[in-house]
C-alpha cells in the first residue's frame, strides 16, 4: 500500500550488540531490540520485554537466594549459640553436681571424724560407770576408816594404860571411856561417809566436765577448715585428713585425762579424833585416883583396911 | 480532452476511483474494529494470565506459610514440653534433696529428742526423790559396813577380860552403835539434799554430751544444704534458659520461612504484574500502530475517492455544456470556494502535521 511514498517503519528497533562471556572470554555479536544488554542477549533475550522479565526473574531469584542464605547463616549462628549455651549449662550442671557430691562426702567424712573422736573419748571414759563411783566412795571411806581405826586402837591402848596405871582397869569408868572411843570412831566414820559421797560426786562432776571439754575440743578441732568442700576429691580428702590429724591428739589424750581422774582417793587428814576422850579420861582418872588416895588416907586414919578392893 | 470519448472515460474512471476510495475507507474502518477487538482480547488474556499467576503465588504463599507455621508450632511445642519436663525434674530433684535433708535432720532431731526425754526422766520429781533416797541409802550402807565391831574375847581393849566389864562394854558399845547410826542418818539426810542438784547437773551434762554429735551433724547438714540444693536450682535455670533459647531459635527459623514465602509471593506477583504490563503495553502499541496504518489507508482511499469525484465533476461539466476545466481551476471556481477536499476535520489535523486520532470502535 505504498500510495504516497510507502508505509512507515513499524515494530521494534533492532540493532547489534556485543558481549564477551567473562567466564569463557568468548566474544559474541547479537541482533536484538535496542535496549537489550549484551549479557541478556547472550542468554537469549531478543526483546526489551523478554530482557525485563528475565532481569526481574533474576532479581527475584537473587533475592530469594539471598534471603535463604541470610536465613541459613542466622540459623547456623543461632544453632552455634544454642550449642554453646547448652555446653555452658552442661558444664555448670556437672560442676555443681560434682560439688554437691563432694559436699556430701565432705560432710559425711567430717561427721565420721567427729564420731571417731567422740568414740575414742567415750571409750576412754567408759570405765567411769556408776559402780566405779560407788567403789570410789567405798575406797575413800576405807582409807578414812583405816586412819580412824588406827587412832582408835591407839586411843584404846592409851586408855588401857591410863586405867592400868590407876589400877582401875576393870571399872565402869573405863567401860564408859571405851564406849566413848567407839562412839567417837563411829561418828567420825559417819562424817567420813558424807565426805566420801561428796568426793565421789566431785569426781563424777570432774569426769563429766572433762569428758565434755574433750568432746568440745574434738568438735572445735573438727570444725577447723572451710564449711564448703574443696574443688576436687583430693582437696576433700586432704581437708578430712587435716581435721583427723587435729582431732587425733585430743582423742588420744582422752585416755591420759581419764587416767588422771582415776587416781587413788585422797583423804583429808582427820586430825586427833580421840584427844578429847583421852584428855577427859585422864583428868577423870587423875581426879578419881586422887579421890581414892584421899579416901584411903582418911579411911586409914579411921582404921579402915586400905587393901580392900574397890567396886567402882 | 474535451471530446465525448474523454468525457465518457473520465466518467467511468471517476466512478471507479470514487468507488474504490470508498471501499478502501470502509475496509480500513473494518480492520480498525478488528484490531481493537483483538487488542481487547489480548489485554483480557494478559490480565487473566497475570491474575492466574498472582493467584497461584498467593496459594503457594499460603501453603508455604501454613506449613512453616505448623512446623514451627509443632517444634516449639515439642521444645516447650521438653523444657517443662526438665523443669519438673529439677523441681522434683529439689524436693527430693530437701526431703532427704529433712529426713536426716529428723533423725538428728530424734537423737536430741531422746536426750531431752532422758533429761526429763532423770530430773523429774520422782527421779530426784529417788536420787536423794539412794544417796541416803548409800550413806547408810557405807556406815553399816564400817560400824565398830563388838568386842570379842581377844580384843585388846582397855577394860580387861572381866566378864562383868565385858558385858558392860558390850552394852556401852551397842549404845554407841545406836548413837552412831542416829548421827549417821542425820548426816546422810543432810547430805542427801545435794543429790537432786547433782543429779540435775549430771543429767544436763549428759544431755549436752549426748546431743553434741547430732548438733555438729546438723551444723554440717545446714552448712552444706545450699550446695546440695544448687544442682536442682541450676538445672531449673538451665532448663528454662535452654528452652527459651530453643524457642527463639525455632521462632527465628519459622519467621525466616514466612519471610521466604512472602518474598516469593511478592516477587512472583511483581513478575506477573510486569508480564501483564508488558503485554498491555505491547497490545496498546500494536493497536496504535494498526490504527495509524489504517487511518493512512483510509486517507489514501479518500484521495482516490476525491480524484474520482473530480473526474465525474469534469464529465458533468462537459455534458452540461460548460467549459469543462475553467470552472474547476478558475478564480472563484470550485477549489477556490469549497472547503477541504480530503475528508473531515480529522483529515485536516493530519494535514497540518498533528497526531493520528483513533477511530471510534
Amino acid at each position: 500500500m505504498c500510495f504516497f511514498g510507502g508505509s512507515p517503519k513499524t515494530g521494534p528497533q533492532m540493532g547489534p550488540v556485543s558481549y564477551t562471556n567473562p567466564a569463557t572470554g568468548v566474544p559474541g555479536q547479537y541482533w536484538v531490540e535496542q535496549g537489550v544488554p549484551g549479557e541478556y542477549a547472550a542468554r537469549g533475550a531478543t526483546t526489551v520485554t523478554a530482557y525485563q522479565q528475565m532481569a526481574a526473574q533474576d532479581l527475584s531469584d537473587k533475592q530469594i537466594q539471598a534471603q535463604k542464605d541470610i536465613a541459613g547463616q542466622q540459623q547456623t549462628f543461632n544453632e552455634q549459640q544454642f550449642a554453646a549455651q547448652q555446653a555452658q549449662y552442661e558444664q555448670q550442671q556437672r560442676q555443681v553436681q560434682e560439688q554437691a557430691q563432694r559436699q556430701s562426702e565432705y560432710d559425711t567424712g567430717r561427721a565420721q571424724v567427729l564420731a571417731e573422736g567422740t568414740n575414742q573419748v567415750n571409750q576412754a571414759f567408759s570405765r567411769f560407770s556408776p559402780e566405779y563411783f560407788d567403789q570410789f566412795a567405798k575406797d575413800y571411806l576405807a582409807k578414812s576408816q583405816d586412819e580412824i581405826n588406827y587412832q582408835r586402837r591407839q586411843a584404846q591402848k592409851d586408855l588401857g594404860f591410863q586405867l592400868a596405871r590407876q589400877g582401875i582397869s576393870s571399872s565402869q569408868a573405863g567401860v564408859n571411856q571405851e564406849g566413848l572411843i567407839e562412839e567417837k570412831a563411829g561418828r567420825a566414820t559417819a562424817e567420813q561417809t558424807g565426805a566420801a559421797q561428796t568426793a565421789a560426786d566431785a569426781l563424777r562432776t570432774d569426769v563429766a566436765n572433762s569428758r565434755a571439754n574433750l568432746a568440745n575440743q574434738v568438735a572445735s578441732a573438727e570444725s577447723i577448715g572451710s564449711p564448703i568442700a574443696g574443688s576436687t576429691i583430693e582437696d576433700v580428702n586432704t581437708s578430712l585428713q587435716t581435721q583427723r590429724n587435729a582431732v587425733s591428739p585430743i582423742a588420744t589424750s582422752a585416755g591420759d585425762v581419764a587416767s588422771s581422774l582415776q587416781a587413788v582417793p585422797t583423804v583429808s587428814t582427820l586430825g586427833s579424833i580421840f584427844s578429847g576422850v583421852l584428855g577427859a579420861g585422864g583428868n577423870f582418872l587423875g581426879g578419881l585416883q586422887s579421890g581414892q588416895i584421899m579416901g584411903q588416907f582418911q579411911k586409914g586414919l579411921s582404921g579402915t583396911d586400905p587393901n580392900r578392893s574397890s567396886t567402882r | 480532452m474535451c471530446d465525448p470519448v474523454s468525457a465518457a472515460i473520465a466518467t467511468a474512471v471517476g466512478t471507479a476511483a470514487s468507488l474504490a476510495g470508498t471501499a478502501m475507507g470502509a475496509q480500513a474502518q473494518q480492520k480498525q474494529a478488528q484490531a481493537i477487538a483483538s487488542a481487547n482480547q489480548q489485554t483480557q488474556l494478559a490480565q487473566n494470565q497475570g491474575f492466574t499467576q498472582r493467584m497461584q503465588a498467593g496459594v503457594a504463599q499460603t501453603a508455604a506459610q501454613t506449613a512453616a507455621s505448623q512446623e514451627t508450632i509443632q517444634a516449639r511445642n515439642q521444645a516447650a514440653m521438653s523444657m517443662r519436663d526438665a523443669q519438673m525434674k529439677s523441681l522434683q530433684d529439689y524436693q527430693d534433696t530437701i526431703n532427704a535433708q529433712n529426713a536426716q535432720a529428723e533423725r538428728l532431731r530424734a537423737t536430741g529428742d531422746v536426750a531431752a526425754q532422758d533429761l526429763l526422766t532423770q530430773t523429774n520429781p520422782q527421779a530426784l526423790d529417788q536420787a536423794q533416797a539412794q544417796r541416803q541409802a548409800q550413806a547408810a550402807a557405807l556406815l553399816k559396813e564400817n560400824l565398830p565391831p563388838s568386842p570379842d574375847a581377844t580384843s585388846p581393849d582397855a577394860v580387861g577380860r572381866d566378864p562383868v566389864n565385858q558385858g558392860a562394854l558390850a552394852r556401852r558399845t551397842a549404845e554407841a552403835a545406836t548413837n552412831i547410826r542416829d548421827y549417821g542418818s542425820r548426816i546422810a539426810r543432810a547430805g542427801s539434799y545435794a543429790a537432786p542438784s547433782n543429779a540435775i547437773n549430771l543429767a544436763i551434762a549428759d544431755a549436752k554430751y549426748g546431743i553434741m554429735p547430732a548438733q555438729q551433724a546438723e551444723e554440717l547438714l545446714k552448712s552444706g544444704s545450699a550446695t546440695r540444693l544448687l544442682p536442682s536450682k541450676v538445672g531449673y535455670q538451665a532448663a528454662t534458659g535452654e528452652g527459651q533459647a530453643q524457642d527463639l531459635l525455632l521462632q527465628s527459623r519459622g519467621q525466616n520461612a514466612l519471610d521466604a514465602a512472602g518474598l516469593s509471593y511478592g516477587n512472583a506477583t511483581s513478575l506477573a504484574n510486569l508480564q501483564q504490563a508488558n503485554a498491555d503495553q505491547i497490545t496498546k502499541n500494536k493497536l496504535a500502530q494498526t490504527s495509524a496504518n489504517l487511518e493512512a489507508q483510509a486517507s489514501q482511499g479518500k484521495v482516490i475517492q476525491g480524484v474520482g469525484q473530480l473526474g465525474l465533476y469534469g464529465a458533468g461539466q462537459y455534458y452540461g455544456g460548460g467549459s469543462p476545466l475553467s470552472g474547476i481551476f478558475g478564480t472563484g471556481g470550485t477549489f477556490g470556494s469549497q472547503g477541504p477536499i480530503f475528508g473531515n476535520s480529522q483529515d485536516a489535523a493530519l494535514r497540518t502535521g498533528g497526531n493520528a486520532v483513533l477511530l471510534p470502535t
